[in-house]
């Protein structure tokens, strides 16, 4: 079977418990999306105590609602919502939270994933990728939101408008913005990478 | 916007784009292969594309176990918190009085209710032997379709008694003796609408998704997170005080609007032709939740109304009420014998006190 097609089989199980008061359910949509929310939280945010936070009041808001949740609801894109919005009514967030911790594993992942994926990564250059990785930690948060959800959690135009809670419109914008940004970057970098080839 | 005219950014945002560079799909392949043919001035604009997604990559941060652990026990702690204040009783007495008031009635309710079972027991029996003559007699008749009937929540503080009632949402209802509220079982997902009869003071647990309203025939006022006191009793006009937060008082009929904020007040009637602010005495609205009964130059009905409302009695006038007769006095925590007592000096009447009922007399 399609793994996806079974995660989503899984989560509907698991929602209809949930729906009917089961606090085991509560903890496996918990399991299942603290981390990837806590990824994307970060996106928005820079104090971690704040995306902690938010994340604890997003399952206990999942809690207090489960009676009257829709039964046909994606939870994923549902979850991400009930975050965003957390941290955006959180807004303003302390001066004394912004020290980033490092004390959390950082990988990078590549967007490419196909077959082709091996013959593409042989001309990624490395010091693109990390110019480009540090660009994208660079732009307003919601360019980085925005482009987080578009490219790297696959959700479609119409999902992201809805966890942002802004109009299509502003969404398409937003990632134009973004990605007009990151190309200045990498135009940037290359003329650099041309230089630096010049002088040795 | 034609494909021709795309810049570089568009063509990272078109979805099929995308998946022909990343997932090398045949399909969008053959189109793109296509464009490339006819539109060769974009050559270099789909390599700068292409080149900025596939070096797009993203710090995949993750939470180390123990910050998990930590988050999820905050969420158990608390969940735990909340089933226990939840199951608490419904309703919780204000005092002595209050909870004598109140056992009183449930026994009172406890044996008419087993009265009832035995008449519904006899009526069951009837319905059996009913249905069963039926069944071999008649030919079987259609089921009627059975309507789902929202469940309704009713609370009444009988007179005498003043509650406390914790909503599902957590709001916290504080009535007044004589009074009612009724609201749908669980609200709905967009609102929590509930009916006020009389006089309530809410504590309105924030939820910024469903508006909550208190509706008093015509007059609504609808809070987000806030306290404040609502009175309606028949015959008066609605008064809505608000003590911490926002509110906004509609009244539907008028199509008025006006927006309260902490200390301001609206007394509204549903024929009035604009809603007018002021500024109410705190003491004096919200006296009744201290026990503490306030006439601040209130017309006699009014003060026998709140009288009987208060200690569940019925005043009964053995001859008429002077006109224009005004009562002032603040009783805290009185019997309703020394209130009387206090209010028949200067109103001059006599008074007789036979278990629920009160004799007045005005002395001409």
């Amino acid at each position: 079977m399609n793994p996806k097609l079974q995660v989503e089989q899984e989560e509907s199980v698991y929602w209809l418990q949930l729906k009917d008061g089961d606090r085991s359910a509560l903890r496996f949509f918990y399991d299942s999306y603290v981390d990837e929310l806590f990824g994307f939280g970060m996106k928005l945010s820079s104090s971690e105590n704040q995306v902690k936070d938010a994340i604890q009041e997003v399952f206990l808001d999942l809690w207090k609602y489960h009676s009257r949740v829709s039964s046909a609801v994606n939870v994923r894109v549902y979850l991400y919502k009930c975050l965003a919005n957390q941290i955006f009514k959180t807004g303003k967030e302390s001066k004394k939270s912004r020290i980033v911790h490092q004390d959390y594993v950082e990988e990078s992942t590549l967007l490419v994933e196909s077959v082709e994926s091996t013959l593409i990564n042989l001309q990624v250059e490395a010091h693109l990728k990390v110019r480009l990785s540090e660009a994208v930690d660079d732009l307003p948060k919601r360019q980085k939101a925005v482009i987080d959800c578009l490219f790297f959690q696959d959700f479609s135009y119409e999902e992201t408008a809805q966890i942002l809670n802004i109009n299509l419109r502003s969404t398409y914008t937003l990632a134009w913005k973004a990605l007009s940004n990151l190309k200045r970057h990498l135009s940037k970098s290359s003329s650099l990478l041309v230089l630096w080839c010049l002088f040795f | 916007m034609s494909k021709a005219d795309y810049s570089v950014e568009d063509f990272i945002l078109d979805p099929d784009f995308r998946s022909w560079i990343l997932q090398n799909d045949r399909q969008t392949g053959a189109y793109w292969e296509d464009f490339l043919g006819k539109h060769p001035e974009k050559i270099s604009d789909i390599k700068q594309a292409r080149h900025l997604l596939i070096h797009l990559s993203k710090k995949k941060t993750g939470l180390p176990s123990t910050a998990k652990e930590e988050i999820w026990t905050a969420i158990s702690e608390q969940l735990d918190r909340q089933t226990q204040s939840s199951s608490a009783a419904k309703v919780v007495s204000l005092d002595s009085w209050s909870a004598i008031q109140q056992y009183n009635q449930e026994n009172a309710r406890k044996k008419q209710a087993a009265w009832r079972w035995k008449v519904a027991a006899v009526f069951f029996l009837l319905a059996g032997l009913g249905y069963f003559l039926g069944k071999t007699l008649m030919p079987e008749a259609e089921k009627p379709a059975v309507a789902v009937v929202p469940e309704i929540e009713v609370f009444q503080a009988p007179p005498g008694v003043k509650s406390t009632i914790t909503l599902e949402d957590g709001s916290i209802v504080f009535l007044n003796s004589g009074s009612k509220i009724s609201y749908t079982k669980g609200f709905t997902d967009t609102l929590r609408l509930l009916t006020l009869e009389g006089e309530a003071y809410f504590e309105v647990a924030h939820d910024s998704i469903r508006p909550f309203i208190v509706q008093t025939g015509a007059i609504s006022t609808r809070a987000l997170g806030t306290e404040f006191n609502v009175s309606s009793f028949p015959g008066e006009r609605v008064s809505v005080s608000l003590v911490k937060g926002e509110v906004l008082v509609r009244n539907e009929q008028a199509a008025l609007e006006q927006r309260l904020l902490p200390g301001e007040g609206i007394a509204a009637s549903s024929e009035d032709k604009e809603l007018a602010k002021s500024q109410f005495n705190s003491e004096e609205v919200l006296s009744w939740m201290n026990k503490t009964l306030i006439f601040d130059k209130s017309p006699f009905p009014i003060a026998s109304r709140k009288l009987e409302a208060w200690f569940g009695v019925e005043l009964i006038f053995q001859n008429s009420v002077p006109k224009d007769l005004h009562v002032s006095g603040k009783f805290i925590d009185e019997s309703l014998e020394n209130i009387l007592k206090g209010l028949s000096y200067s109103s001059r009447f006599s008074y007789s006190i036979e278990g629920k009922k009160v004799y007045i007399q005005f002395n001409l």
